[in-house]
C-alpha cells in the first residue's frame, strides 16, 4: 500500500503531469500524420527521455504510444491512409462511413473503443504482472534461456505469413546482437577492428534507423497519390452512447484479444487489430456488412490495438522479454534508467511498477478529452505538407542517434540499419523478429552458456525443472508445428483418397 | 527494391558461410565445450540453411520471375533521386558537421530536402530556420547535448 501511495506521489508531480500532457499531444501528431508511426515516435522520443528522470520518461512513452495508436485511426477514416499500421485493419470500414457523410460516427467509436480497450489491457497488466512475477522470481538461467527462445520463436512464427522469412529476420537480429565483446568469454566478435563496435551495435540508433529512417525512405522513394480533401467534422457525441452500448460486447472482446496478442512477443497492435477484425467478422451475425461502414469490426479492432499496447508490457516488465517493437525499445530505456526489467523490479522498486500502471490508466483516460479536441481539429493535422515533415523527421533521426553517445559513428549505425530495415520490408521480411533478436540475443546466449557451465555440457539440464521443461516443450512444438501440420494434412488427404477409392 | 528470393537466398548463404568461418577463429574457454564461437556458428549455419531453403523454393516455383524487379520508382528519376538524396544529405552531415557546426549543416539539410520535394522557397526557408532553431534549443540548450559547434554556435 505504501508503495502505491508513493507511486501516486511520483505521477502526480507537476512536471510529470506536464510531461504526460506534452507527450500525449506529440503522440496525437505522430499518430495522425500518415508516415509517422508509434514505434518510430518511441524511437525518436528515447534520446529526449534519456535526459529525464525514470518516471516521467516511462510515462511519456506510455502516453505517447497510447495516443498515437488511437490517432492513427483519424487519417484512416478521413483520407483512407492509416496513420499507423495498427489502424490498417479497419481503414475501409472507417473510410466508408466518411464517404457516406458520417466521419464523426466512425471516429467517435474509434475513440471510445480505444479508451476501453486500453483500460482493459491495463487491468490485465495490473492483475497478471505481479502474479507472474511471483512465479518468475524462482526462475534460473534455464527458464530464462527457454523464455528468451520462446520469445524469439513467437516473433519469428507469428509476425508474418512465411515462417522462413520470420526466422531469417530473427537470425539477422541475433547476428547483430553478437557484435562486440562477447558476454561470456570477453572475446571481441565481428568488430572488424572498429573501436566503436566493441560495446556492440548501439541499440537506440539501430532502432531509429530501422523504424524511422526506413519509413522516410519508403515515404520519399515511393510516389504518393493525391489525397482526398477533408471536410469539416460534426459533433461526434450524437448517437455515440447508443453505438457503444450496442457493440459493448465487441469492444470488450476486442480489448481482451488485443491484450493477449500484445503479450505474445513479436506481435503488436497491428497484428492484434487484424486478428480482432477477422474474429469479429467470423462471429458476426451480419458479416456481409463488413467493409461497408459497419461499426462492429471497427469497435472490436479499435479496442484490440490499444489493448495490445498494454498487454505487451506484461512480458516486458515480468521477464524482460518485449511483447512488441515498442516495448523492445522500452527495455533499452528501462535498463538505461536503472530499472532492469524482470521479477526483481516488483520487489525492489514496486513504486516504479505501480507508477507505470497509473501512467497507463491516466494515458487511456486522457484519450477521451484529447481525442475529442483532436478529432474536431483533425483536418488541419492530416494536411501537413509532406516536404517539411520528411525533412524535419530526418533531422530528428540524425540528432536522436547522435545524442545518446555524442558520436557521429552512431549516425552511421542509424543509416546502415535504416537501409537494412527498408530492404527487408520491401522484400516482405518482417522487421519485428529482427528487433527481438537484437534485444534477446545476448540474454539467450548468456543463459545458454551459463546453464552449460553449470551442467558441464549435459543437455538434459534444460528439461530438469518443471517450468523449464514446460516452456521448452512449447517452444519446440512451435518450431516443429509447420512440419506437424503438413504431416497431418498428408495423412488426412491419404485417408480421404482411400475413402473415395473405397466408395 | 524487390529482389528475387533466389538472390536474397544466395545472400543469406554467403553471409551465413562467412559467419561460420569467421567464428572458428574465436578462442574457446578451456575445458568448456561451448564458448564464444558456439552461437555465431549456430546462427551462421541456420542462416545458410534458411537462405538455401528460400532459393530452392523460389527456383522450384513454376512461374519464372525476374531476378530483380525494377520498381516504378527506380525508373522515375524522382524516386531514385530521393534515395540518393537521403544518402547524400546524411553523408554530408556526417562529414561536414564537425567543420560547419550543427546549425549550418542542419539548416542546409532541411532546406535541400524540402526543395527537392517541391516546396516553395520562402516557406521552406522559414521552416528550415525554425526547425533548426527548435532542434538547437531543445537539444543543445535544454538537454545539454554537446552538438558540434561552428561559426553560428560560437556567435550564439
Amino acid at each position: 500500500m505504501e508503495s502505491v501511495l508513493a507511486a501516486f506521489a511520483l505521477i502526480f508531480d507537476p512536471t510529470v503531469l506536464l510531461t504526460i500532457f506534452v507527450a500525449s499531444c506529440l503522440g496525437v501528431l505522430i499518430g495522425a500524420i500518415p508516415g509517422l508511426t508509434a514505434v518510430m515516435g518511441t524511437a525518436l522520443l528515447v534520446p529526449i527521455t534519456f535526459y529525464m528522470d525514470p518516471i516521467p520518461a516511462i510515462a511519456a512513452i506510455v502516453s505517447m504510444t497510447a495516443m498515437a495508436i488511437f490517432a492513427g485511426d483519424i487519417p484512416g477514416a478521413l483520407v483512407r491512409i492509416p496513420g499507423t499500421p495498427a489502424s490498417a485493419a479497419y481503414v475501409n470500414e472507417a473510410y466508408s462511413l466518411t464517404v457516406a457523410g458520417h466521419p464523426e460516427k466512425g471516429l467517435g467509436m474509434c475513440m471510445v473503443s480505444a479508451c476501453i480497450g486500453g483500460l482493459m489491457g491495463t487491468i490485465v497488466l495490473v492483475v497478471a504482472a505481479p502474479q507472474l512475477a511471483r512465479i518468475a522470481i524462482k526462475f534460473s538461467s534455464v527458464e530464462y534461456f527457454w523464455l528468451g527462445l520462446l520469445g524469439l520463436t513467437c516473433a519469428a512464427f507469428v509476425s508474418s505469413g512465411s515462417a522462413v522469412r520470420g526466422v531469417l529476420s530473427m537470425l539477422i537480429g541475433l547476428l547483430i546482437s553478437t557484435v562486440g565483446i562477447d558476454v561470456t568469454a570477453g572475446t571481441p566478435r565481428f568488430t572488424f577492428g572498429v573501436m566503436e563496435l566493441m560495446g556492440g551495435v548501439n541499440f537506440i540508433p539501430a532502432m531509429i534507423g530501422m523504424f524511422a529512417l526506413s519509413e522516410i525512405l519508403r515515404n520519399m522513394v515511393n510516389p504518393q497519390k493525391e489525397r482526398p480533401k477533408v471536410e469539416k467534422i460534426r459533433n461526434m457525441m450524437r448517437g455515440l452512447g447508443r453505438d457503444v452500448k450496442k457493440f459493448r460486447f465487441n469492444i470488450f472482446r476486442g480489448g481482451l484479444i488485443g491484450t493477449v496478442v500484445g503479450a505474445l512477443p513479436g506481435a503488436g497492435a497491428d497484428i492484434a487489430a487484424w486478428v480482432a477484425y477477422a474474429f469479429s467478422r467470423r462471429t458476426s451475425k451480419t458479416p456481409e456488412r463488413f467493409g461497408k461502414g459497419h461499426l462492429e469490426g471497427l469497435a472490436e479492432a479499435g479496442a484490440a490495438n490499444n489493448g495490445a499496447l498494454s498487454g505487451a508490457w506484461v512480458p516486458t516488465l515480468v521477464f524482460g522479454i518485449p511483447g512488441d517493437s515498442i516495448t523492445a525499445i522500452v527495455i533499452g530505456v528501462l535498463i538505461l534508467k536503472g530499472m532492469e526489467p524482470g521479477p526483481v523490479i516488483f520487489i525492489k522498486q514496486p513504486e516504479m511498477v505501480y507508477a507505470v500502471f497509473i501512467a497507463f490508466f491516466g494515458a487511456n483516460l486522457l484519450l477521451l478529452p484529447i481525442g475529442y479536441v483532436v478529432i474536431r481539429a483533425s483536418r488541419f493535422i492530416v494536411n501537413v505538407p509532406r516536404s517539411a515533415l520528411m525533412a524535419i523527421v530526418l533531422m530528428a533521426c540524425v540528432i536522436g542517434s547522435f545524442a545518446i553517445n555524442n558520436t557521429i559513428f552512431d549516425v552511421g549505425v542509424m543509416l546502415v540499419m535504416g537501409l537494412i530495415g527498408w530492404f527487408m520490408e520491401e522484400n516482405d521480411f518482417p522487421v519485428a523478429p529482427a528487433i527481438l533478436g537484437i534485444v534477446l540475443g545476448e540474454m539467450v546466449e548468456f543463459n545458454f552458456i551459463t546453464t552449460m557451465l553449470k551442467a558441464k555440457g549435459d543437455f538434459s539440464m534444460f528439461f530438469s525443472r518443471p517450468i523449464a521443461a514446460g516452456i521448452g516443450v512449447i517452444t519446440l512444438m512451435i518450431w516443429f508445428s509447420p512440419l506437424i501440420i503438413r504431416l497431418l494434412r498428408r495423412i488426412r488427404d491419404y485417408r480421404g483418397g482411400r475413402k473415395r477409392l473405397d466408395g | 527494391m524487390k529482389v528475387s528470393d533466389i538472390l536474397t537466398g544466395i545472400l543469406f548463404i554467403v553471409i551465413g558461410t562467412y559467419v561460420v568461418f569467421a567464428a572458428q577463429s574465436f578462442p574457446a574457454i578451456s575445458g568448456q565445450p561451448y564458448g564464444s564461437k558456439f552461437f555465431p556458428t549456430l546462427i551462421g549455419y541456420a542462416m545458410a540453411l534458411g537462405g538455401l531453403f528460400l532459393a530452392v523454393t523460389a527456383i522450384a516455383q513454376k512461374k519464372v520471375r525476374p531476378l530483380i524487379i525494377v520498381p516504378g520508382w527506380l525508373k522515375s528519376a524522382r524516386g531514385a533521386g530521393s534515395l540518393v538524396l537521403i544518402l547524400a544529405t546524411l553523408g554530408f552531415y556526417m562529414v561536414f558537421v564537425d567543420r560547419l557546426g550543427f546549425c549550418v549543416t542542419a539548416f542546409c539539410m532541411i532546406l535541400v530536402i524540402q526543395k527537392w520535394m517541391g516546396a516553395k522557397l520562402l516557406p521552406a526557408l522559414a521552416i528550415a530556420l525554425i526547425a533548426t532553431g527548435v532542434f538547437y534549443s531543445v537539444f543543445s540548450i535544454l538537454l545539454r547535448v554537446p552538438l558540434p559547434t561552428g561559426l553560428v554556435e560560437r556567435l550564439l
